[in-house]
């Protein structure tokens, strides 16, 4: 038998396979006599072939032979073993006549064409002839991977132990045509006859019967050897009968007869648990759950103490803060809420508190609340994840405030008693020119007469105790078409000198100069005016002298104009009343001058610019100090000794204003942030109380003269009045306390409301200028 | 001052940054999972707290060192921890098929109680009754849920949760506490005065409940486990003060035929309500109100709530029979005074009762009075249920009906003829009140929108504009020289008057605007 490696096999396995076929075809009509006819004209186109391809065919058919054959074994081998395992147990005195009977019946019943008689014979002589291959052993040399194609065309086949080229056996069969033919035409070769070519060993093989019967049966489909039985009967092995013989017979082992070493280790173990009661049975165990369960179910009384007071601390000594307690539905909670509580369709309110989208006419109709479980979820969430704080809404009833309020009303006077202080309007000081905006009010020393200054540029004096306007002063027109009086002061030495501020000019009045008649004021200014005439004019601030018109007694007077060349906003004067200073805020280092009136001379206190745009500048009341306000800071400069003696900070927002108290240690500040800042000079640089008073620019803050009285005036119309007290002695700080609030003194005009305030100089009283054109007298 | 090198404060040494844990580190401080956490924090009753500083950020929570000490040395934590070990245990021998062993195993699951810790949480009895508000709607939700295995809520909570209600229930009852109810779209709202506090607790309508799958039930059952400890202890003593036995005993026939309050017995009854020498008069006050349903006998019908309507009739001394198993009273019953229906219309009315809708049951308590019945009667449209938690004088904003209740009320005091001609001509009446409410309520209203206080409408008008000019002023002036924190405050009340007054005026147009539309 050829022994091929199972790769090869396997490769070749399919091919084979039909080779096998393709042989079997060719020889049916010699080999059996019943097949059908429809086989007839394939199996004659078939021999033709084979004639034509002549010994190629014989080689292959040789080939097949030895390759069914093989096949054979391997597909068989394994069947055919099981087979006989199973067919050892039968006795074999039943002999092969049962088994034939039993292949038969499987015939049948696969419904073979072949009659049961021919099978009959064919399984003798299957039985008889086994070992027809194994007869016919292999000559070959060249081994099993070599193919024989590469010796096709060579004279020799493989080679013998010394090296020496096997020839091909040529002669036999192959090499004379005529004798294959012949041997075709006898039958004995070819399709006809059961001699093959075996090309490998290069001889004729002979087929045996048996093997010709084996390559029928494979051409029906069926298994090559008749003794393979596809579906064994199943031989039950375990039976419910009982064998009379044991299957083994050998003795029991000792061990069986002895107790169990192990089994003794475990029962001691076991005896020892329930001795120490670690097993229990289980009706005592049962018992101990009952009693356990009755143990985690007991109930007794907790807490002894009888309503002892709720405790604010927990056990832990942090303080215990009781979660807030659900909230409580309103009316619009409710299944059948009042009809004002219904949500519209067509309003988009957001208010839950007044607003419900259910409403159900009976209760039948309530269904279950949808969201029931999330809410409580939420609550539960709540409980153990928010952080909890004391709330302060305790203190934020509108009680507690009212308390507190009061407490602070205990602490500070009632305005009632910090009288007096201007309360109600007295007088109205009406300017003719309709809705022209008042920038500046000043009084005289003496506190008859009043001084405004407009935007139409004129200057008006009007008597205090009757309204009446007595002087009207137009300021002659400058070349810039400067029309706005932005600010004017009085003389404070008694003298009527009143400097005003235009654009670039400054002008000194004879303020009450009537006629021809001669006042203390213009002999002052013809003075300063006589000097001026042999005087060379300063470069910086150009004096000269002018005629300025006097409207209502009529004439025109000498006055002082000083050009400074840059807009001044500010003027103010030394309490000697001699001096005055200007500020010019784009001016740098010359931002603040100051003016000798008597001699006509300019000075300029600062080398550098101080600060960024200087907004207001003030003489101290009886030291040789300027306080010098920037939009950020007040710096107070001594002018003697030329060096800062303080410097102090706003905390918001830009000055606007300033004002100096009498006393000279205190100074307040109006700002754009709507505040008034008090700064202490004895106490810090910072504020030392900042009222948030306003609700617009502060335009003007101004201090009393005697009385502890303060005021600020601010864009949004009002005019508000402090009290604030001064005390002499180091440790009290100042007392301030808002006393009037004068409510739309004045209305608002273009996001301009009250300009300037200014209290009187004896009595308790203040004047306030709007932009509305309107100058107000409030008395106490 | 300058501080030395070795003075230098190092940082998180002192302050909120020792004081304090994020929960992140307080997880590993305690060595604990989030949920194992989260249990025990609930468990005892610990919670996050804000420190003044946050020194890991604003976005964390933080709790208190000597809360997670506290945590530390609970002996509880020590019992979780055997607890997982055992489970562990017990799913490995089920895991190698040993059903024995597992079944042996879950005998020794370790015990542990939580009374301890309601002690410790509540050192004193004053202080369980003020937080009970919240374990109260719990264990009524469980007791409406159905167990379910797959959100792990067990049936024995359900069943004991439902026990828990009905204790409650029957101690508010004999109690006579109860002080208002509220019918809401989220349920029963009641109200009841114990031990001086004031117990607020919600049930939810008699419908079944869907478990919504978004929520963690594990939270909710650790919540439920402390509270019913809590509500255990706190029920016994205060059956124990009105001389009860604790447990009572819960009639299992009845409670299967969902009979309520009815299923429990409490045993003891009788010198129940003494009450109190100190707070004698408001006993008797209050007793007023609770004899409101003295003598009347109920009947429910089959539609109406009736474990609710049972529990409210029986806390204000009515005696209540109902359309089923375990009544009392049949439905044919001479006694019954009134019937409580549900339904368009009565089929077979039987004489000498009242037929009326569940919802006179509630305003009636509410309003402390026998509402007129005819107003409530069978198939009539509703008059509106009012929340009573809601302060009218103080929202600044009174519904009719409440108007016409007062005027019913002072009616009552005066003279009783009076109100029966009130009710005759009840709709012409309501129509006077309510143009002279309006009329007085707008000048009202304008006065307080122009800024000035309002307490008596009429006589302080007449007086001289300057003064209150004066008073205002006094306040603004005052605000000038706040601090800022109290000016925050003022301006936040002044806000919150605003709104409120928005709020009344909105309601009020409302109001005109339905009326308008009606006529």
């Amino acid at each position: 038998m050829v022994r091929r490696t199972g790769k090869r096999k396997e490769a070749s396995d399919a091919v084979e396979q039909e080779e096998v076929n393709v042989r079997a075809v060719e020889r049916s009509p010699s080999i059996s006599s019943s097949v059908e006819e429809e086989e007839e004209s394939s199996e004659e186109s078939e021999i033709e072939v084979g004639i034509d391809s002549g010994s190629d065919e014989e080689d292959r058919s040789e080939d097949t032979r030895q390759e069914v054959g093989s096949g054979e074994e391997d597909e068989e081998d394994k069947p055919r073993r099981s087979w006989a395992a199973v067919m050892d147990s039968d006795s074999e005195e039943e002999g092969s006549g049962s088994e034939e009977d039993t292949s038969g019946g499987e015939e049948e019943e696969f419904g073979t064409d072949e009659d049961e008689n021919e099978d009959e014979e064919d399984e003798e002589e299957d039985l008889a002839s086994d070992s027809s291959e194994e007869e016919r052993e292999n000559v070959n040399t060249i081994g099993e991977n070599i193919p024989l194609k590469w010796y096709e065309h060579e004279r020799h086949i493989g080679y013998d132990v010394e090296g020496k080229r096997l020839q091909k056996q040529t002669g036999e069969n192959k090499a004379s045509t005529m004798d294959f033919f012949l041997d075709k035409q006898d039958g004995t070769l070819g399709s006809k006859s059961n001699k093959v070519w075996d090309e490998y060993n290069q001889r004729m093989v002979e087929l045996t019967k048996e093997e010709m019967k084996a390559i029928r049966r494979i051409r029906k489909g069926m298994f090559p050897h008749l003794s393979v039985d596809p579906f064994p009967d199943l031989v039950p092995w375990a039976t419910k009968d009982k064998l009379h013989e044991p299957m083994v017979d050998l003795p029991e082992p000792k061990s069986r007869f002895l107790p169990s070493k192990w089994e003794a280790a475990k029962v001691v173990k076991l005896v020892r648990a329930m001795r120490k009661g670690w097993i229990k049975p289980p009706s005592e165990l049962e018992k101990e759950r009952k009693e356990k369960e009755e143990e985690s179910n007991k109930v007794y009384m907790l807490w002894s103490d009888d309503n002892k007071e709720a405790s604010w601390k927990a056990a832990n000594g942090l303080s215990y803060v009781p979660a807030t307690k659900f909230k409580l539905p309103g009316h619009a909670g409710s299944y059948n809420p009042p009809k004002e509580y219904l949500e519209d369709e067509n309003e988009d309110d957001k208010d839950m508190q007044i607003s419900s989208k259910q409403s159900f006419d009976c209760l039948r109709k309530v269904p279950a609340y949808d969201k029931f479980v999330n809410e409580q979820f939420e609550r539960c969430l709540d409980l153990y994840l928010c952080p909890r704080m004391r709330s302060r809404k305790g203190n934020r009833t509108a009680e507690n405030l009212q308390r507190r309020m009061a407490e602070q009303k205990a602490k500070l006077p009632k305005p009632s008693e910090l009288k007096p202080y201007p309360r109600k309007l007295a007088m109205e000081y009406e300017h003719d020119g309709d809705q022209v905006c008042v920038n500046s009010v000043c009084v005289d020393p003496s506190g008859r007469w009043l001084a405004t200054a407009a935007d139409d540029g004129v200057v008006r004096v009007f008597e205090v105790a009757t309204t009446r306007c007595v002087r009207k002063w137009v300021l002659p027109a400058s070349e810039k078409r400067e029309r706005k009086v932005t600010s004017i002061s009085w003389c404070p030495n008694g003298k009527d000198v009143l400097v005003a501020v235009r654009g670039h000019q400054i002008f000194a009045l004879p303020i009450l100069m009537a006629g021809s008649q001669s006042s203390s004021g213009q002999v002052l200014i013809n003075q300063s005016l006589a000097l001026l005439a042999g005087k060379e004019t300063n470069p910086k601030a150009k004096w000269s002298k002018t005629q300025v018109k006097e409207n209502l007694k009529g004439g025109a007077h000498d006055s002082v104009c000083i050009d400074l060349g840059k807009k001044a906003s500010q003027c103010s004067w030394h309490h000697k009343g001699d001096y005055f200073a200007t500020v010019c805020p784009s001016g740098n280092n010359m931002a603040v001058l100051v003016h000798q009136l008597s001699k006509c001379a300019t000075q300029t206190p600062f080398n550098k610019s101080k600060g960024n745009k200087i907004v207001s500048c003030e003489f101290h009341p009886s030291k040789p100090v300027l306080f010098v306000a920037s939009e950020n800071h007040v710096r107070a400069f001594h002018l003697v000794k030329q060096e800062l003696v303080a410097k102090l900070v706003s905390g918001s927002g830009s000055i606007i204003s300033m004002a100096v108290h009498p006393l000279g240690d205190n100074i307040i500040v109006g700002t754009t942030a709507e505040r008034v800042e008090w700064f202490d000079l004895d106490l810090s640089g910072k504020a030392y109380k900042v009222i948030r008073n306003h609700s617009n620019t502060v335009q003007d803050v101004a201090f009393h003269g005697h009385y502890p009285l303060f005021a600020s005036a601010s864009d949004d119309g009002q005019v508000h009045i402090f009290h604030g007290m001064v005390y002499n002695d180091f440790e009290t700080n100042p007392l301030i306390v808002p006393v009037k609030i004068l409510k739309n003194a004045h209305h608002v005009t273009g996001h301009l409301g009250a300009q300037s305030c200014c209290f009187h100089p004896q009595q308790p009283w203040i004047f306030t200028a709007g932009a509305d054109g309107k100058v107000k007298l409030y008395v106490n | 001052m300058v501080l030395n090198k070795s003075m230098k404060q190092k940082k998180g040494k002192s302050g909120s940054a020792a004081q304090y844990l994020t929960r992140t580190q307080a997880l590993r401080k305690l060595q604990l999972s989030l949920p194992e956490f989260r249990r025990l924090c609930i468990l005892k009753g610990i919670h996050p707290r804000e420190p003044r500083k946050k020194p890991k950020g604003a976005n964390k929570t933080y709790y208190h060192v000597k809360d997670l000490a506290f945590l530390l040395h609970e002996p509880l934590l020590e019992v979780f921890r055997h607890i997982k070990a055992y489970q562990r245990k017990v799913n490995k021998a089920k895991a190698k098929q040993q059903l024995e062993l597992a079944e042996k195993l879950a005998l020794r699951r370790p015990q542990y109680t939580l009374d301890r810790l309601v002690q410790e949480r509540y050192p004193s009895f004053v202080d369980a009754v003020r937080d009970i508000d919240d374990p109260l709607c719990i264990v009524n939700l469980f007791s409406a849920l159905p167990a379910s295995k797959g959100y792990k809520i067990p049936v024995d909570s359900v069943q004991n949760s439902r026990r828990l209600s009905l204790e409650w229930q029957a101690y508010v009852a004999s109690a006579r506490c109860l002080t208002k109810v509220f019918v809401a779209v989220k349920g029963f709202y009641y109200q009841a005065e114990v031990c001086g506090q004031k117990v607020t607790w919600l049930a939810p309508h008699e419908r079944s409940q869907v478990l919504p799958a978004d929520v963690d039930y594990r939270v909710m059952i650790t919540f439920l486990e402390f509270y019913q400890t809590m509500l255990k202890f706190v029920f016994f003593k205060l059956y124990h003060d009105v001389n009860l036995k604790y447990p009572p005993t819960l009639d299992a026939k009845l409670e299967s035929s969902a009979a309520g309050l009815n299923a429990i017995i409490t045993d003891g009854e009788g010198a129940a309500l003494e009450p109190e020498e100190g707070a004698a008069a408001e006993a008797e006050e209050r007793s007023e109100q609770s004899k409101l349903f003295e003598g009347l006998v109920f009947f429910l019908s089959r539609e109406t709530p009736k474990e609710s309507l049972v529990f409210v009739i029986k806390c204000l001394g009515g005696s209540v029979g109902w359309d089923g198993e375990g009544s009392t009273y049949n439905a044919d019953d001479a006694s019954i005074t009134h019937h409580v229906i549900d339904r368009p219309k009565v089929n077979n009315a039987v004489s000498g009762r009242e037929y009326v809708q569940p919802q006179w049951v509630y305003d009636s308590i509410n309003f402390g009075i026998l509402l007129p019945v005819d107003l409530y009667a069978v198939g009539k449209s509703l008059p509106p249920h009012l929340s009573p938690f809601v302060d009218d004088d103080d929202e600044g904003y009174k519904p009719d009906y409440a108007k016409f209740i007062e005027s019913l009320k002072s009616g009552e005091e005066q003279s009783i003829p009076a109100m029966k001609a009130q009710n005759l001509t009840r709709e012409e009446a309501e129509e006077h009140e309510l143009a002279a409410d309006e009329a007085r309520y707008h000048s009202e209203l304008h006065a307080e929108v122009s800024g000035k206080e309002v307490v008596a409408a009429a006589p302080k008008a007449a007086k001289a504009g300057e003064a209150e000019d004066k008073d205002d002023q006094d306040e603004e002036m005052a605000g000038m020289v706040m601090t800022r924190k109290d000016r925050k405050l003022y301006e936040a009340i002044q806000k919150s008057k605003t709104t409120k007054r928005e709020r009344a005026a909105k309601l009020t147009e409302k109001r005109k605007k339905i009326k308008t539309k009606k006529t």
